[in-house]
């Protein structure tokens, strides 16, 4: 026993990632229920707060300083959740760092250092994103597909969780000519292409995965193909812009067999500049031949182990996600919010029962009502040797009946100043800044 | 992009309406059309182009220079205290127009915006004014009475006339300059920032409305830096600068003057400061022994005031004594935050997406907070946070929970007296502006003694009891400038 009457770490770490990993096994395969009971999520919630709050030393204390532990939290909601920022400069585990068997680094687009997650194990991690995955992207256990990837395999960058999925998805769901079109350099795109045109010459099926950066890499290389004056360079709602670029793809040779798709995942932040969002889904899909609803996007993170998806392909396929997801759209709408991109597909996120969200006050950082902007702050009870509960700079809105959540991207990071020293600048050695406040 | 630019023509040399006249029009709003510019001056005609808009408006200003020190320097203060008057006055047009219009530019609320008005004008009375003359003032000059006559003949050089570079959103932090420039009787031109151009603007509009005696003395634009040509016209004009801003910016501009050697110029730059506040040991004692005791809001209110964004902000609370002592005053201020932060609520970040961008101070609070209780103890609530950080070593400002501590944070951090503290700010250099100090009474005196000798080295110059850091007196000598002194030293040989 521990000081606290709890069984030692490993042995209560194992109980947990069996519960874990039964409760979301118990669920049969097509037939997933949206959420969990709140009694149940409670329960586990509590039972991975309580091996955190004994094996992490760090939280406890951070527990203790805001008068919380496992017996002084009214429910999951009240367990202390920890900003994405902290995780750059902790290593927030129960367990000594050198005993994980990955730990997922984040991508390092922004200043600072990388924040890291580290796994005891990754059956857990495996068992959470594989049913979501499934569910909405359409693939099955038992049949393999041909998965096109532009993005690193698990090999080529064994610290980054998006690999670490999308291995999963190739070495479990794909077929032989499955593989990853992804080298030193970048995107493959010339070779990705060429896997395209013989799938659609064969007229198989494929399912694309791939970020958001490289996908625009293949939308502009196939429009780049179909002659002068494609994808102009015009920005959005500009002359020459997505319009133009629309109308050149629906000229691409590569139009894909019925049953194709396509995964987006890692945002827009300094990618498809020349397109909003909405204007490059519909260019890529069409410059694939692809129905709106078959290009889906993922909202995955490093600090958590499950995901959400936007259910488009969910919904053609399944009248009762359609009902649910078209409702969802109404309740968002009552809201003041559009949650249905330019042909009308939802663009908001699910996530899976076993990951809850809500959204903060920005200011009092205080839980909000559903249906309320703020900052998300997730409870993911895949996350069992890491810390659950994580606090994101993502804003959005989580919408009421757990029908999903809209997504309104990272909090900028500039905030207003005055004749205030940077101190953290002065600090870094990087100097005074000359940019806001500047004359 | 607003202006009042006196002598560059269109709406600054007309008539201006009373109160109240021009109200539902709003006062940055040009009565005509037609006069409506962009910052080139592009899309109207009837004023011409920034750069020599701003030409003009120095001929004018210059021009005008002697009439206004041949004003009695009484009367100069009586309509300076005017001016001041009508700024706090609820009901005066312009006040209410700043507040409309600041919170969108500044990220301030419009709470906050009021508070920096009332504090920025609350000691701009005419006796005040006269007193900071006595101190400051050039020798030999009537303090009381009125210069006779025509004075001696102008120097060599460009006529006096003052030019202020303004920067950041605490927008009344270059008042003081100006406010002196006119006192000495030398006009003055204000530069504002592209992305806070109101206050400028109005405050010379005010002028010209409320101290029509002075005649024109006081024009405003605002322009973005990459504005070179502008930039240069305002300070070709100019035999003084008053500049604010980041080093680099001070420091460029500063090179750019000391290059044009065809004047004599001077030049005062005040670049980007920290400040801090200290609890003494006795200090402390009081505090707990009165947990309403005024210095608790006061260090709060220094806290908050201008989002924590002032080069008089306290960025840390060093505490005497032990990392207990350190969250006993962290908790102390976390009853008296909430009030003071629901006095003065935390501002929304000028962005064009507001709700996105007011995410941002709360991310930043949100992983300060987590931070600074990893590291020690921390509480946040709507628009403020406070935290008990015991530092770690000699580099200890550079832990997160220390360093990045956003605006509207209170780091409290104990240290056994106050020589560790000069130790641990000595890698910022000699950046150190102000010092908010809660003692007791009977031993004020010393430390502050104490204090100036061992951080005047790393800049100090205004120590402060708790609630006044962030409103200094006129006579404050900012960065060690007499301010007053340097606005008046040649116009007191050309008046």
């Amino acid at each position: 026993l521990t000081a606290t009457g709890g069984p030692p770490p490993v042995e209560r770490s194992e109980t947990l990632h069996e519960r874990v990993q039964a409760a979301i096994a118990a669920l049969a395969p097509n037939d997933l229920p949206w959420t969990w009971p709140d009694a149940e999520f409670d329960s586990m919630a509590r039972a991975v707060f309580e091996h955190q709050f004994e094996g992490c030393a760090a939280y406890r204390h951070y527990c203790e300083g805001q008068d919380r532990s496992p017996s002084r939290v009214d429910d999951w909601r009240g367990i202390p959740a920890v900003p994405t920022e902290v995780w750059k400069t902790l290593d927030l585990c129960t367990f000594p760092k050198e005993r994980a068997a990955a730990s997922f680094l984040t991508s390092g687009t922004t200043v600072g250092t990388r924040g890291r997650h580290h796994l005891l194990r990754t059956d857990t991690y495996t068992a959470s994103l594989a049913p979501w995955m499934d569910r909405f992207l359409g693939l099955r256990q038992g049949r393999r597909e041909r998965l096109v990837v532009l993005a690193p395999s698990f090999a080529q960058d064994p610290a980054s969780s998006l690999s670490f999925m999308l291995q999963w998805a190739v070495d479990a769901r794909g077929d032989e000519a499955s593989d990853f079109f992804w080298s030193e350099r970048g995107p493959e795109i010339g070779a990705a292409a060429a896997a395209l045109r013989e799938a659609a010459a064969e007229r198989v099926p494929v399912v694309i995965l791939g970020t958001a950066r490289a996908l625009q890499a293949l939308w502009e290389q196939v429009l780049r193909a179909t002659g002068p004056g494609i994808g102009g360079g015009g920005r959005r709602g500009g002359s020459g812009g997505a319009g133009s670029g629309v109308a050149a793809a629906r000229r691409c040779p590569i139009l894909l067999p019925e049953g194709s798709r396509a995964m987006e995942t890692g945002g827009f932040k300094g990618a498809a500049a020349s397109l909003g969002r909405d204007e490059f889904y519909a260019a890529l899909s069409a410059g694939l031949g692809l129905p709106p609803h078959a290009v889906v996007s993922e909202y995955g993170m490093t600090e958590l182990g499950s995901q959400g998806w936007q259910p488009g392909f969910l919904m053609a396929r399944d009248e009762t996600a359609r009902d649910r997801f078209e409702h969802a759209c109404c309740v968002a709408r009552d809201l003041g919010f559009d949650a249905a991109d330019l042909v009308g597909i939802p663009r908001l996120f699910a996530f899976p029962p076993w990951c809850r969200v809500a959204a903060a006050d920005s200011q009092s950082l205080e839980l909000l009502p559903e249906g309320r902007r703020g900052l998300l702050r997730f409870w993911d009870l895949s996350n069992v040797d890491s810390i659950l509960a994580v606090q994101t700079a993502d804003e959005g809105v989580v919408l009421p009946e757990g029908l999903g959540v809209l997504m309104f991207g990272r909090a900028p990071s500039a905030v207003p100043r005055g004749c205030s020293l940077a101190v953290d600048e002065i600090l870094r050695g990087i100097g005074p800044r000359g940019r806001e406040g500047a004359p | 992009v607003s202006r009042w630019l006196p002598g560059a023509g269109a709406a600054a040399d007309r008539p201006l309406p009373r109160p109240g006249e021009d109200e539902a029009r709003g006062l940055l709003s040009e009565p005509d059309e037609a006069l409506a510019t962009d910052a080139r001056g592009e899309a109207g005609g009837a004023e011409p182009p920034l750069p020599l808009a701003l030409r003009l408006c120095a001929e004018a200003l210059a021009a005008a220079g002697p009439s206004l020190r041949r004003l009695p320097l009484g009367v100069r203060a009586a309509a300076i205290a005017r001016v001041s008057r009508s700024w706090r006055d609820p009901r005066d047009p312009f006040r209410r127009e700043a507040i409309e219009r600041l919170p969108g530019e500044c990220g301030l609320s419009p709470e906050m915006v009021a508070w920096g008005m009332d504090r920025a004008w609350e000691e701009v009375e005419e006796r005040a004014l006269l007193d900071w003359w006595r101190r400051q003032g050039p020798d030999g000059l009537d303090a009381t009475g009125a210069p006779d006559g025509a004075g001696p003949p102008p120097t060599a050089g460009p006529p006096p006339l003052s030019a202020h570079v303004w920067a950041g959103n605490v927008f009344v932090s270059g008042l003081p300059p100006v406010l002196a420039s006119l006192l000495a009787g030398v006009p003055a031109v204000v530069k504002a920032p592209s992305r806070h151009p109101s206050f400028a603007a109005l405050l010379a509009r005010s002028f010209a409305l409320h101290a029509p005696e002075l005649g024109p003395c006081l024009g405003a634009a605002a322009w973005p830096r990459s504005d070179e040509g502008s930039t240069a016209a305002l300070l070709e004009g100019a035999d003084r600068v008053f500049a604010w801003g980041d080093d680099a910016s001070v420091a460029a501009l500063r090179d750019r003057t000391a290059a044009d050697r065809a004047s004599a110029r001077r030049f005062y730059g005040f670049s980007h400061r920290y400040s801090i506040a200290v609890a003494t040991r006795a200090g402390l004692a009081e505090a707990v022994a009165d947990p309403r005791h005024s210095a608790l809001e006061g260090l709060a209110l220094d806290a908050l005031a201008w989002d924590g964004g002032g080069c008089l902000s306290p960025r840390w609370a060093f505490v005497e004594g032990s990392p207990d002592d350190a969250q006993r005053l962290a908790r102390l201020l976390c009853d008296v935050l909430p009030a003071v932060a629901a006095r003065l609520p935390a501002g929304q970040p000028a962005d064009p997406a507001p709700a996105a961008a007011a995410a941002a101070a709360g991310v930043a609070r949100a992983a300060w907070l987590a931070h600074a209780g990893f590291a020690g103890w921390s509480r946040g609530g709507s628009g403020w946070g406070v935290a008990a950080v015991a530092p770690q070593g000699a580099d200890a400002l550079s832990q997160p929970a220390l360093a990045s501590a956003p605006g509207r944070c209170v780091p409290c951090v104990a240290v056994p007296g106050l020589e560790p503290i000069r130790a641990l700010l000595a890698p910022l250099g000699p950046r150190l502006q102000g010092m908010a100090l809660l003692c007791a009474a009977d031993e004020r005196r010393a430390r502050e003694a104490h204090a100036r000798a061992l951080l005047e080295p790393l800049g100090l110059s205004r120590i402060a009891p708790p609630g006044r850091l962030q409103t200094p007196p006129l006579s404050w000598e900012h960065d060690g400038v007499r301010i007053l002194a340097a606005a008046a030293a040649a116009a007191a040989d050309s008046r």
